[in-house]
C-alpha cells in the first residue's frame, strides 16, 4: 500500500527535523505500536522500553523508509525487531525453555470474541517467551515457520513445536478464563 | 498460509491500541536530543574528514628525497696536482676516447699519471681560454660501444685544436657561466659513432685522488626516500563493521628521509629529516647537492573483506604524488635541449655535471595498490589493530622544474628508475565507530622497500607514515 500524501508530508517534516511533526507521528501510531510491543513483552514497562527504542530508531532511519509500504507497517516492523532484540539480549539467542510440544489437533474453537483485546494480550503475555514470540510472529504477524526460524535463529521444527505449545497453553488459559466468566455470569 | 485459527486471532486483535504512559514521549524526545547532539559531533567529524581530504593535497607533509650518494666510483689513475688556473677557471677536461677500445664491456681503464700529465703550457692555454679539453678520437676505434680507454698525452696534444673547436660549440651549454665539468655520453649518439665522453675534471681528480669509471653507465645515483600518508590499512571495528567496507583515505602527517643503507632503519627514517648527502666521489668538492622534504599527498579508495572472525583483508587503489625541493648540479641533454635533473638522479646517457648548482623542484607520481592483512589486538569500541602487507607502487611520472633549465618530465625508463616498487608495510591503528556505517581510524605505519628504486638495487625506500581513514560499511 503506497503511503498517503499526509504521511508523506509528515515524514518529510520529520526528516527536516520538525519535532512537532514527529510528535504528531508518535501520537498517531503510538497506541497501535504499544499494543504490538505488549504482545511481545511481558510487562508494560518492557513494552514501553521497546516502543521508545523503536521510535528513536525510526527517527534516525527515516531516510531509509522507501515509502513503498505503509508507514504503520514499517513502524510495526521496527517495533517487532526491537522487541526481538530485547528478547535476544535477555535470553542469549533464544535459548528458552523450549519444550517439545506435540501437535494439537484440537478443533475446539476458542471464544476469542468473548474477550477484549487487552485481555487477549494479557493471555499472550502469560506464555513463555519462546512460545509467545513464535505465536506472535506466526499467528498475528503472518510469518511462516521458515521465516521465523531465520529471524530468531531457531530451527523450523522448534518454531512449529513452540507454536503448537503456545496454542495449547492459550487454549487452556482462554478456556479457563471463559469458564470463570461464565461462572460469574451465573 | 495461516488458517482459520490464526485469522480469528488477527481479527480479535485488529485495531488494538494501548496508550503508553505520558512520560514515554518525553523520554523519546530526550533521547532524540541526545542523539542529535551525537549526530552533531558525527557530522562535525565527517565534515572535518572531508575538509581533511580536500586539503590533504596541499597540507599533508611528505618528503621525496633522492638522497643516494652518486656512486660513480670513478677512478682514473692517480691524479696529478692540478694547477690553480684550472681550478679557478673551472675548466673541464673532456676525455672522449670511447672509440679506442678494442673491447666493448662498458669499462674505462685507468689513466696513468703520465697520461694525465698535461703540460703546464697546455693547461694554461686551456685555462685562459676557458675551453674544454676533449679527446675525441672516436673515429679511430674499430669497436666503439661504451668503452673508455687510456688517454695518451699524444692524443691529448694532437687533439687540442679539435678540442678548442669543439669547446666553442659546447659553450652554448654554459648557462650562467657554468662550466661543464664532466660529461657522459653513451651509445645513443650514432652520429658521433657511439662515443663515450668520459669526462674528468682536474678538480675532481684533486678531490679523490683516483677516479674509477668502471660503473659508469650502469650506476645509479638515486634513492627515493619518502614520507607520505598512505592509507594502506583501513581499520574496521568489531561486529558493527564486520562485513565488506568501502574505504576512503586521506593523507596527513609528517615524516623524514634518511640516507639509508638498503632497507633503511626506523630510527633513521624517523629522525633524519633534511640532509646533504655525503658525496664521496667525483662531486665531493664541487657543488652542493641536496633535496629537502616537500609536500606529498595520497588519495585512495579501497575495500575490506572479512576473513574469519578477526582477520580482514584490505586492498584498493590510490594516487600518490611526492614533491621535493632541491639543489642540483646535473642536467640532462637530449636533442640539443638541456633539462633539469634531480640532485640524485641516476646517471644516464646525456647527463652532464655543472660546476654551479641550481634550484629545482621535483614531483613523482604513483599509482598504489595496497594489499594487507589486519588483526585486532584490542577489540572493543575503540579498536587497536596491527597490520602486515605489501604495497605495489607504479610510477607514473617524474617531473622536475627549475628556473635555470625550465621544466622536464621523464618516464621512469628514461632515468633508469624502477617503474614498479614493492614495499612491505607494518602498521598499528586505532579506530572508532562513528555510527553503524561510518568509522574513523588513525594509523601509524612503517614502510620498508622490498624492491629497489634503482636498477643497481642499492636503494630501498623506507618511510614512516601517519594517516587518517574513513570507511563506510556496505554490507
Amino acid at each position: 500500500m503506497p503511503i498517503s500524501p499526509y504521511e508523506q508530508d509528515l515524514i518529510q517534516k520529520c526528516y527536516d527535523g520538525d519535532r512537532t511533526a514527529y510528535r504528531e507521528l508518535y501520537t498517531r501510531f503510538a497506541g497501535e505500536l504499544m499494543a504490538v510491543a505488549m504482545r511481545y513483552m511481558k510487562t508494560k514497562q518492557e513494552a514501553e522500553d521497546v516502543l521508545q527504542d523503536a521510535f528513536i530508531k525510526a527517527y534516525k532511519n527515516l531516510a531509509s523508509f522507501n515509502q513503498q509500504s505503509a508507514l504503520k507497517t514499517w513502524l510495526t516492523r521496527i517495533v517487532i525487531n526491537t522487541a526481538l532484540n530485547a528478547l535476544r539480549k535477555e535470553h542469549q539467542k533464544y535459548q528458552w525453555n523450549i519444550m517439545e510440544a506435540e501437535e494439537v489437533h484440537d478443533t475446539t474453537s476458542l471464544p476469542l470474541e468473548s474477550f477484549h483485546y487487552t485481555e487477549l494480550i494479557a493471555f499472550i503475555q502469560q506464555l513463555p517467551d519462546g512460545c509467545r514470540t513464535v505465536f506472535n510472529l506466526y499467528a498475528l504477524e503472518g510469518y511462516s515457520h521458515k521465516e521465523i526460524a531465520d529471524m530468531i535463529n531457531i530451527s523450523m521444527g522448534t518454531s512449529k513445536s513452540q507454536y503448537f505449545r503456545a496454542k495449547q497453553l492459550l487454549q487452556e488459559i482462554i478456556l479457563s478464563e471463559d469458564a470463570k466468566t461464565k461462572r460469574k455470569a451465573i | 498460509m495461516n488458517g482459520t485459527y490464526e485469522h480469528s486471532w488477527q481479527e480479535a486483535m485488529a485495531g488494538a491500541t494501548i496508550e503508553p504512559s505520558e512520560a514515554l514521549w518525553n523520554n523519546i524526545a530526550s533521547s532524540m536530543d541526545t542523539d542529535r547532539g551525537r549526530n552533531y559531533w558525527v557530522t562535525l567529524l565527517l565534515i572535518a574528514a572531508t575538509i581533511s581530504i580536500a586539503f590533504a593535497i596541499p597540507l599533508s607533509m611528505g618528503t621525496l628525497d633522492y638522497n643516494a650518494q652518486p656512486n660513480h666510483n670513478i677512478q682514473i689513475g692517480q691524479a696529478t696536482e692540478p694547477t690553480d688556473q684550472i681550478i679557478n677557471n673551472k675548466n673541464q677536461v673532456t676525455n672522449n676516447a670511447s672509440s679506442q677500445s678494442p673491447t666493448n664491456q662498458n669499462t674505462i681503464t685507468p689513466i696513468t699519471n703520465e697520461q694525465l700529465a698535461i703540460s703546464n703550457k697546455q693547461l694554461k692555454e686551456l685555462s685562459k681560454d676557458k675551453n674544454q679539453v676533449t679527446n675525441n678520437a672516436s673515429s679511430q676505434s674499430p669497436t666503439n660501444q661504451n668503452t673508455l680507454t687510456p688517454i695518451a698525452n699524444e692524443q691529448l696534444a694532437t687533439n687540442n685544436k679539435q678540442l678548442n673547436e669543439s669547446t666553442a660549440n659546447k659553450n652554448q651549454n654554459a648557462v650562467n657561466a657554468q662550466t661543464i665539468i664532466a660529461k657522459t655520453q653513451f651509445a645513443d649518439n650514432p652520429t658521433a659513432n657511439n662515443q663515450i665522453l668520459a669526462t674528468n675534471s682536474l678538480k675532481q681528480t684533486e678531490a679523490n685522488g683516483s677516479i674509477e669509471l668502471s660503473r659508469l653507465g650502469t650506476t645509479r645515483l638515486s634513492e627515493i626516500e619518502s614520507y607520505y600518508f598512505v592509507p594502506y590499512f583501513m581499520p574496521i571495528e568489531k561486529d558493527k563493521f564486520k562485513g565488506t567496507n568501502l574505504l576512503a583515505s586521506l593523507n596527513m602527517g609528517t615524516g623524514s628521509v634518511s640516507n639509508n643503507p638498503p632497507g633503511g632503519s626506523f630510527a633513521e627514517a624517523l629522525f633524519a629529516n633534511d640532509q646533504t648527502p655525503n658525496l664521496n666521489d667525483v662531486n665531493k668538492n664541487t657543488t652542493e647537492r641536496s633535496e629537502n622534504p616537500g609536500t606529498a599527498y595520497y588519495i585512495g579508495a579501497g575495500v575490506e573483506f572479512p576473513l574469519g572472525k578477526k582477520w580482514s583483508l584490505l586492498t584498493g587503489l590510490g594516487y600518490r604524488a611526492q614533491h621535493a625541493m632541491g639543489t642540483s648540479d646535473l642536467i640532462f641533454e637530449s636533442e640539443g635541449v638541456e633539462k633539469p635533473l634531480g640532485a640524485y638522479a641516476p646517471i644516464v646517457a646525456g647527463t652532464s655535471f655543472l660546476s654551479n648548482s641550481y634550484e629545482y623542484s621535483v614531483t613523482n607520481s604513483y599509482l598504489s595498490v595496497p594489499v594487507a592483512f589486519k588483526y585486532p589486538f584490542i577489540n572493543k569500541r575503540v579498536m587497536l589493530r596491527g597490520g602486515l602487507g605489501v604495497s605495489t607502487d607504479f610510477m607514473l611520472s617524474h617531473k622536475i622544474s627549475s628556473e635555470a633549465y625550465g621544466n622536464a618530465s621523464y618516464s621512469p625508463e628514461e632515468q633508469n628508475y624502477q617503474r614498479l616498487l614493492l614495499g612491505g608495510v607494518a602498521t598499528i591503528d586505532l579506530s572508532y565507530s562513528l555510527n553503524n556505517q561510518y568509522s574513523i581510524a588513525f594509523e601509524t605505519g612503517y614502510r620498508k622497500g622490498l624492491t629497489a628504486i634503482d636498477e643497481s638495487k642499492e636503494y630501498y625506500p623506507s618511510s614512516f607514515t601517519v594517516g587518517i581513514i574513513l570507511f563506510y560499511k556496505i554490507k
